[in-house]
């Protein structure tokens, strides 16, 4: 594998915001001068669609449907230049309720391996954004072997986003020790005004990481979407850019993957309660 | 990392799945053919076997794009191509792994696929460790479709559970590693059996067979009553056979009327009938009680079919006849004095409609001279 390229994967609760965070990071790491190539792993396929001005691209499995694999031909057609000079790429995968996405997560990235993609479009850096818990191999797939050297996982205070978090940090731990990608940090995306970092980042040390950044709640964001654009289109002064800015740089510059510890459900729940109080306390 | 693990807690070696049990029952309820949806050359063995008895089998020959969008559409064409090509009253349906893995609602699929004949849909674990799941599951989908009553869906569970457990304990289904086996030499044994004849010993000959394969090994007990009186001997021979013709769907009671017709044709006499041909599990124990109450005095015991499921090994010498070479090892392990391979039991029968030349009969018939 290419050394030079930095692959990293975005993993949280459904619904956390993954797909938003990856799509600003990929612009953001334009900016600062990288080729970015931003791959959707959700068969619902809306990583990219707000840097392609609201369309969803043809998918790697679209294609691979169809002809049985990507050839270097057909590579042009999955992978698009979107807002920014981002790389935009969406695995695909089967209507909800049938077939097997995990499996077509799997198809559709050894797919990409197999055509020389980076080196094609001289790509600096990677971003997965993956879909949900670790529900089973497929959505491990971007961790495994280490095709992302780096995990970042998304996560507001709450508990049901921690408790995501903790088995994404079980997938993690899983391959680890097989050469599997690390975890470089928390980013903290709370839902209103008032997050409670106090907690996140408790939490961070127990694992054994950081938090990164901090996403602030910005009520510009769902009104960009539905424009299908990102802030940096929409309102390219709105200093949540900021934000994502400082992310784009730490995660350039030398960054600490860990090995991470998991918690066990009970610990967690103490753990949670406890810093609940103490925040009320304050 | 989980810690190498060599207690024997699964089956390693190869045996018929949940997906071949089914087939071979969708057969007893005479379907006319069986759509496997799944990949081509699923359970490829047991379908080429199968279609010698007269039963079309095909798959959906899922690929690729089906495990990741899901298949509907490939089985729905399928069934709508079997109902062009063969034009069947009855069509079994059966989901295997792959299917069962990315959740295929194959009830759903096939009520909406728009076809005139009849089916059995038959969906289960295709990893259950114990294949006869897969026959009980197509039992029940019969009993549920109202082909078979209640009192015969009960009294097969009862007998596949019970074949199941004797499988487990003294059969090919057991934890530890089965090697292969071979038999012991077949002239050596037919000569035996033939001294035993000339010395006018008391000879017991037990038929325990599962179903078809009866056509096989009945043919031992014809092979050996032609011995006997081939060369005078005076033997009393003790016939037991699970041969009721009253018992079980139809074809298997037909298989019994046939085989006690050409019992009769040759003379052979049943002492005993320990039940029908699909009741090996509990026939097996019912012989065992007879010899043990009526003839323990036997010299000679030979058993037929499925040995395992008839402990007699320690009430006299016993020849074992089965087959497969797995069954051949754990027969052996047993403790029968001679343990013979009929390996073309499960294919000759396939098909015959009666009475096929075992390869013990034939050694025997030879000695007749
Ligand atoms: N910091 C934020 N401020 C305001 N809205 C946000 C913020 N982060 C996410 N959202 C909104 O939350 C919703 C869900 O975000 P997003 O689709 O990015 O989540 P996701 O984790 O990718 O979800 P899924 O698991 O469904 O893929 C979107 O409407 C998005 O605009
Ligand atoms: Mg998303």
């Amino acid at each position: 594998m290419n050394n030079k390229i930095k692959q990293i994967a975005l993993y949280g609760k459904g619904g956390i915001g993954k797909s938003t965070i990856s799509s600003h990071l990929a612009v953001a790491l334009t900016r600062l001068g990288k080729n970015v190539l931003l791959v959707g792993c959700d068969p619902k396929s809306d990583s990219v669609i707000n840097l392609l001005n609201g369309i969803i691209p043809k998918t790697v499995l679209d294609v691979v449907s169809q002809q049985k694999c990507i050839s270097p031909s057909t590579v042009d057609d999955v992978i698009k230049k979107g807002y920014g000079g981002v790389w935009c790429c969406e695995a695909g995968g089967p209507e909800p309720g049938v077939g097997c996405a995990g499996r077509g997560i799997i198809i559709a990235i050894e797919s990409l391996q197999d055509q020389d993609i980076f080196k094609k479009y001289n790509i600096d850096i990677v971003i997965y954004d993956v879909p949900g818990d670790v529900v089973c191999g497929g959505f491990a797939m971007p961790i495994r072997k280490g095709l992302a050297q780096e995990v970042y996982i998304i996560t507001s205070h709450e508990f049901s986003a921690l408790y995501a978090a903790n088995n994404i940090i079980k997938g993690i731990r899983r391959f680890a020790d097989a050469g599997g990608g690390l975890l470089s940090g928390i980013i903290s995306n709370s839902r209103g005004k008032e997050g409670k970092p106090h907690i996140i980042d408790n939490f961070a040390n127990a694992w054994g990481t950081k938090i990164v950044a901090t996403i602030p709640w910005d009520s510009d964001l769902p009104g960009a979407e539905l424009h299908g654009k990102t802030l940096f289109q929409m309102h390219p002064l709105s200093p949540t850019l900021n934000e994502f800015m400082n992310l784009g740089k730490k995660i350039i510059s030398p960054t600490y993957p860990v090995s991470p510890t998991p918690l066990d459900y009970k610990d967690m729940y103490v753990m949670f309660k406890k810093l609940v109080r103490e925040g009320a306390n304050k | 990392m989980h810690e190498l693990n060599l207690n024997p807690d699964r089956i390693l070696h190869p045996r018929p799945s949940p997906i071949a049990a089914a087939m071979y029952t969708l057969r007893d309820l005479d379907v006319d053919v069986i759509v496997l949806h799944g990949p081509s050359g699923c359970n490829f063995r047991a379908a080429r076997l199968l279609e010698k008895d007269g039963i079309t089998i095909v798959t959906t020959a899922m690929d690729q794009n089906d495990v990741i969008f899901g298949a509907e559409s490939r089985l729905t064409q399928t069934l709508q191509r079997v109902g062009a090509l063969f034009s069947p009253k009855l069509v079994g349906v059966i989901g295997t792994c792959c299917a069962s893995i990315i959740g295929e609602d194959l009830e759903r699929i096939v009520a909406s696929s728009n076809i005139s004949y009849e089916t059995l849909v038959i969906q289960f674990d295709p990893c259950a460790q114990d294949n006869v799941e897969g026959a009980i599951k197509t039992l029940s989908a019969a009993h549920q479709k109202g082909m078979i009553g209640s009192l015969e869906y009960e009294r097969q569970k009862k007998l596949l559970i019970s074949a199941n457990y004797d499988e487990r304990n003294r059969g090919t289904a057991r934890e530890e590693y089965l090697g292969m086996s071979c038999s012991s030499s077949i002239d050596d044994t037919a000569k035996d059996i033939k001294e035993s004849l000339k010395k006018n010993k008391q000879i017991g000959v037990i038929l325990n067979s599962k179903k078809e394969t009866s056509y096989l090994y009945s043919d031992i007990l014809i092979a050996i009553w032609q011995l006997r009186n081939a060369i005078s001997s005076k033997s009393r021979i003790v016939f037991i056979a699970n041969m009721d013709n009253e018992v079980g769907l139809p074809r298997i009671k037909k298989y019994a009327t046939n085989i006690l017709q050409s019992f009769k044709e040759q003379g052979v006499k049943i002492d005993y009938i320990s039940g029908g041909p699909d009741e090996y599990p509990l026939a097996g124990k019912m012989a065992a009680e007879h010899i043990k109450n009526h003839h323990s005095d036997i010299d000679l015991l030979i058993v037929c079919g499925l040995p395992h499921m008839v402990p007699v090994e320690s009430l006299a010498p016993t020849i074992a006849v089965a087959t497969g070479t797995r069954a051949l090892f754990a027969l052996k392990q047993l403790g029968y004095r001679y343990v013979i391979g009929e390996e073309m039991a499960h294919y000759s029968v396939l098909g015959s409609g009666g009475v096929v030349p075992s390869e013990l009969g034939t050694a025997l018939r030879a000695l007749c001279r």
